[in-house]
Formats: C-alpha cells, structure tokens, sequence
C-alpha cells in the first residue's frame, strides 16, 4: 500500500494521477472545512479547489514534523476566511437563539438518531465561521487541541476556551428549545 | 451551571486526572440533575462525532486537476513573464528616482557625473538621519508594487482561465 510518503514523492515527480488520489481521498474533509467558514456551496467548492492548488505549489515546503492533513486543513481554513474577506458575505450569526427560530428544525419531534446528526450538523453550520471550522475540524480524525491550534494560529488555551463556549452554546439551544433527546 | 458543564466536557474529554474522575463519577451517580445533564452532553459528543462530513461535486478532482493545468500553462506563459520584466524595470526607476529626490542635486551637474555622485549620495544617505525615511519611502514602493503584481497576476489569471 502507498504510504504518504511515497504519494508525496509522486506528486513531487510529477506525477498527476498521485496528486489525483490525494484530493480523491482528501476532498470531503477540506470541503467541509471550507462550508463550515464560507457557508456556500458553490464558494466552498472554489475554495477547496484553490486549497488544492496551494497544497500542490507549496508541497515542496511541506515538514512531515506536522502530519499532511493538519497542514491541508489549516491551507482550506485560512483560504476559506480570505474568501469571506473578500467577499464579504459572512452572514454568521453569534446566537444560538437564531438557532431556535429556525422553522426547518422540528423541536418537538422525536428525531432518529441520524436525523439528530443531521440537526447537530445544521447548527454547527450556523456557528460563525472560525467556531464552526474549529468544531468541526475537533471531530475530524480525533484532532488534537494542539493541532487544531497550529491550524487557526491561536494558542492551546485559546483553543481550550472556544471549543468549551461553542459546545455550550449547542448544549443551551437544546435546553431551550426543548428538544426530546430521550429517544436518541 | 457553567462549572457542572465544564467537568463534564473535561471527563469527556479526558482531561481529568483519576481523582477528579472518580469524584465526578460519584457526584454523578448521586446528583439526577447532573446524571441529566451528562447524558444530553454525551449525547451532543456523540452526535458531533458522527456529523455526515459534506462532499463535494462527483466531478470535483477532476476540476482540480484542469484547474491546475490551465494555471500552470498560464504561469509559463510568456505574456506573464514580459509583463514581470515590465514592471521590475519600473519599480527599480521608481526607487532610483526617489533616491535622487531625497538625496538633492547632485554636484558636478547632469549626465554621467550626476549619476556617479548618485550612488556615492546613496551611501551617505543610508547612513544619515534622512535613512528612516528614506528606507520607509523604499518599503512603500516595493509594497506598492508587491501591491500592483498580485493585482495584474489576478486579473490576468482570470482571462487565461476564461479563455481556456
């Protein structure tokens, strides 16, 4: 089996169908970080796709002292704020309570367990954006507080703070919104 | 609230040495209001921990590769090249230009002399009191300029991807 190593000799080399097969197997995950900040299909894709280019030009630099996807992530987050900077369009919003008025979110049902990912998933993608990145990139592959705070370039304590305050706000949204988690 | 739910997240976590574990664990199983406040906050672990992760168009790595290709023939493009040639040439005059303002007339008048003065007026400059200025004027031009080559590679970069 090719280890990462070897893929990024290949790609090193030349060879296309090797940098081919390291999107193919890191697309999802750059791509969600990407929707988590820009919170737009077409403009996460553009931004994934311009983290790919950068991981491609700046391979060459690349350090194995950090592992490969900490680095493309932390490529997909930073490219990803500068199109919102660009574009301005960060409609984040910094209060669950948006959350709770939300007329797609069915409260009082009792939700299947998948459905409640699915619910979880829609409030993170509400979070603003930096939050919603680092939530999100916290449950990817298990990631360290350290790694997550080389990637936004903030300090582990920092990183320690946000994490505890995002996932509070989750846990408010579902006391106040009452949603019946019993079922799950 | 703010204390329970931070415990909770540390035994989460694991961040709990083995005597606060244990001192959680009890507080747990004889506190209901905490055992239901940990159960909803494991619940929420849990589902952040299966969040489906979004994907991208089927057709994507192929984008990224056509992507690639037409910027790397655009990087080798020669229309590029002149216009880097075009502008390193008016960025040198610019700051020559700016040298020879700072430092004044030069003595011994126009023409190869001045020129010669020039870059003996440069040195004494340097080491003047006009330096911090002068090394300030020099920064804003090459920002300036760093400035005007993101801007041009852009716009061109957009027609050459436009075009092909």
């Amino acid at each position: 089996m090719e280890t990462e190593r070897q893929l990024i000799q290949s790609i090193l080399e030349g060879d296309t169908s090797a940098f081919r097969r390291l999107v193919e197997a890191h697309q999802s995950y750059v791509y969600s970080v990407c929707y988590s900040v820009v919170k737009n299909k077409a403009i996460a894709e553009e931004a994934a796709q311009d983290t790919f280019i950068k991981v491609y030009r700046s391979l060459k630099k690349y350090k194995s002292e950090s592992k490969l996807t900490s680095w493309m992530y932390s490529i997909a987050y930073r490219t990803s704020l500068d199109y919102i900077r660009k574009q301005k369009k960060t409609e984040a919003l910094d209060s669950v309570d948006y959350m709770v008025s939300d007329p797609s979110m069915n409260t009082q049902e009792n939700l299947e367990a998948d459905e409640f990912s699915v619910l979880v998933k829609r409030m993170v993608n509400k979070l603003p954006p930096e939050d919603a990145a680092l939530i999100r990139m916290f449950y990817f592959e298990d990631m360290s507080v350290q790694e997550l705070a080389d990637i936004a370039g903030i300090s582990v304590s920092n990183v320690k703070v946000r994490l505890f305050r995002i996932r509070k706000k989750l846990h408010n949204f579902f006391q106040d919104s009452n949603i019946v988690l019993e079922e799950y | 609230m703010d204390n329970n739910l931070e415990r909770i997240w540390q035994y989460i976590d694991g961040e709990m040495t083995p005597d606060q574990m244990r001192r959680f664990e009890t507080d747990v199983t004889l506190d209901p209001g905490l055992k239901a406040m940990f159960d909803k906050t494991l619940k929420i672990h849990t589902s952040l921990g299966q969040m489906p992760v979004d994907k991208p168009s089927p057709d994507f790595a192929l984008r990224v590769l056509q992507n690639l290709s037409a910027r790397k023939s655009f990087d080798t493009s020669k229309t590029f090249k002149g216009v880097w040639k075009i502008l390193v040439l008016f960025g040198l005059t610019m700051v020559v230009l700016m040298l020879s303002t700072l430092t004044g007339p030069a003595e011994g008048g126009p023409g190869i002399e001045r020129i010669s003065a020039l870059s003996g007026d440069m040195i004494n400059a340097l080491l003047s009191v006009q330096s911090l200025g002068l090394m300030t004027l020099v920064i804003f031009a090459l920002t300036g300029f760093t400035w005007l080559d993101v801007f041009l590679k852009d716009r061109l970069m957009q027609k050459h991807l436009i075009r092909s």
